[in-house]
């Protein structure tokens, strides 16, 4: 009987095959959108093997059954792995082709003559591997195509940022450029026609030359600090001090800026004994970070720094009463290449405060803002308390990524 | 004497191009803020307008798109300067482009085509 039955299979093969496409284009939503259907070309082929599984006048070996199980298994996989590629294809879809596949064998063969519950049982258990094969080499295969996205997507992000940011740099060096460019044109224009140091005096050069060349220095060290960060080449060096201190020298450096903004010099609330271990020229970095931002974005209004101990932190508090932050933008701008304002607004690598937040986060500490948009801008930091050995650490690589 | 209104964030620089353009025979004024610069160009049009496109407040761009829809100061020639590339905008609103580093003679040059 069960040779019969296998031979009908063979027999009925090309009605299988019709009836099964017919119904999986018209029920089958995706397939209405592809111009083959995957397992067609492989369904003979299956169905054969199908056939032979139910032969038995064949003496079946280990071996034999071992060879169809591979091979029904190579046939799903293809199938699934196919399906994969094509778009808007889902599990489900995938399942239902074969669902409809066993209903159509069933219809077909029971046509002529009913199948036994063994042989109904045989083929059932057949399309069920199938699916399983189909449906998990599917599964991998969608998984292996989004991770390529995701990969090709971030590339494609990263190479977006690094133009933006190598346009960025190249307006930044520009500008300075373009000023010391004119003026010392204008003064070589001018040789000759008036006493150099009265011409001098008057397009104040030398200031302005120092001032140009400090701030382009200044912008090559936020690049290399940057590639120091990513690159975990950024070393640090930490003593015990006195932040108040080192807030001092800062002032004192910054004051030609303070000067340019005709501002007067910060207020200043300091608790004694404010006794951290750090390394001082990279928190002098951040102090003048976070000064720089609060001259240039505080509309010329006064700049306070406080510094306060509580148990086990010295936190340093930098206000402004400027345009302050929009609370959606207040945790991305410690982000590489973030801004608040947009470049056409104010200049800026947008890495000032990435760097900060690292170098706080290399020390053990905090950094954090609370603003009000149009009210003025609060930076905290806060670092651990007390002495330290002198020790040496280098900031992971890559940066933070908390 | 012609009149000629530089606006530009770096006041410094401005002011250069200033000096510069009075040395040429101009009535050169440098202001460093967006909105100063309209209120100064409402008050009493120049004969040109020399702008950077980035600033704080108010860009460039913006300053030149309220210009046109003013009628008494739509026809103000318009020299831009940035150290970015061309903006674009729809129609050609502005007279000149000039893309920083530029240097004096650039400029003297492209003054004297857009002020004659």
């Amino acid at each position: 009987m069960p040779d019969q039955t296998a031979n009908r299979l063979k027999k009925n093969i090309p009605e299988i095959l019709k009836r099964w496409e017919k119904r999986t284009w018209s029920e089958v939503k995706a397939s209405n959108h592809q111009e083959t259907l995957a397992l067609r070309d492989s369904l003979p082929e299956y169905l054969s093997k199908m056939a032979e599984a139910l032969l038995g006048s064949i003496i079946r070996t280990d071996e034999s059954r071992l060879k169809d199980r591979i091979e029904i298994t190579r046939i799903g996989k293809k199938h699934g792995n196919n399906r994969a590629f094509s778009l808007n294809y889902t599990i489900d879809q995938l399942i239902m082709e074969y669902h409809i596949l066993r209903q159509v064998i069933c219809d077909v063969m029971d046509k002529e003559k009913l199948l036994t519950l063994v042989e109904r049982e045989l083929i059932t258990c057949a399309i069920e591997q199938a699916v399983n094969d189909a449906a998990t080499e599917f599964s991998d295969t969608v998984k292996e195509i989004n991770l390529k996205a995701n990969q090709e997507e971030e590339l494609r992000k990263t190479i977006r940022t690094r133009d933006e940011f190598l346009s960025i740099v190249s307006h930044e060096l520009k500008t300075p450029l373009t000023s010391l460019k004119l003026k010392s044109q204008l003064l070589l224009k001018r040789d000759g026609d008036q006493d150099e140091t009265q011409i001098n005096k008057f397009l104040k050069f030398p200031e302005f030359v120092s001032l140009q060349v400090n701030r382009m220095s200044h912008l090559i060290e936020d690049i290399l600090d940057f590639g120091r960060i990513r690159t975990g080449s950024y070393k640090l060096e930490f003593r015990t001090k006195n932040i108040c201190k080192v807030i001092l020298d800062v002032i004192e450096q910054a004051g030609p800026a303070f000067k340019l903004f005709r501002l007067s010099p910060p207020e200043l609330l300091f608790a004694e004994d404010a006794i951290v271990s750090i390394d001082e020229e990279r928190i002098k970095q951040v102090i003048k970070n976070l000064l720089t931002n609060a001259i240039r974005f505080g509309q010329c209004k006064p700049v306070q720094i406080e510094v306060v101990i509580n148990s086990a932190e010295v936190e340093v508090i930098v206000s402004d009463q400027g345009i302050g932050i929009k609370a959606q933008d207040q945790e991305r701008i410690f982000k590489m290449f973030e801004r608040a304002v947009t470049p056409s607004e104010v200049s800026g690598l947008g890495l000032g405060l990435y760097i900060t937040k690292e170098i706080i986060i290399a020390h053990g500490g905090r950094v954090w803002v609370e603003s009000e948009f149009g009210s003025g801008s609060t930076f905290h930091f806060a670092l651990p308390k007390g002495r330290f050995q002198l020790v040496r650490h280098d900031l992971p690589k890559g940066g933070n990524r908390a | 004497m012609k009149r000629i209104l530089i606006i530009d964030d770096e006041l410094d620089m401005a002011e250069t191009m200033a000096i510069l353009l009075k040395d040429e025979g101009y009535e050169a004024t440098a202001i460093a803020d967006g909105l100063e610069g309209l209120e100064d160009i409402k008050k009493g049009p120049p004969h040109l307008l020399i702008l950077d496109v980035m600033m704080p407040m108010i860009n460039g761009l913006d300053i030149v798109r309220l210009m046109k829809k003013d009628s008494k100061l739509s026809s103000i020639p318009i020299l831009l300067i940035s150290a970015s590339k061309e903006p674009e905008m729809e129609n050609d609103k502005w007279s000149q482009f000039l893309r920083k580093p530029f240097d004096i003679y650039e400029l003297i040059k492209t003054v004297k085509i857009l002020i004659h």
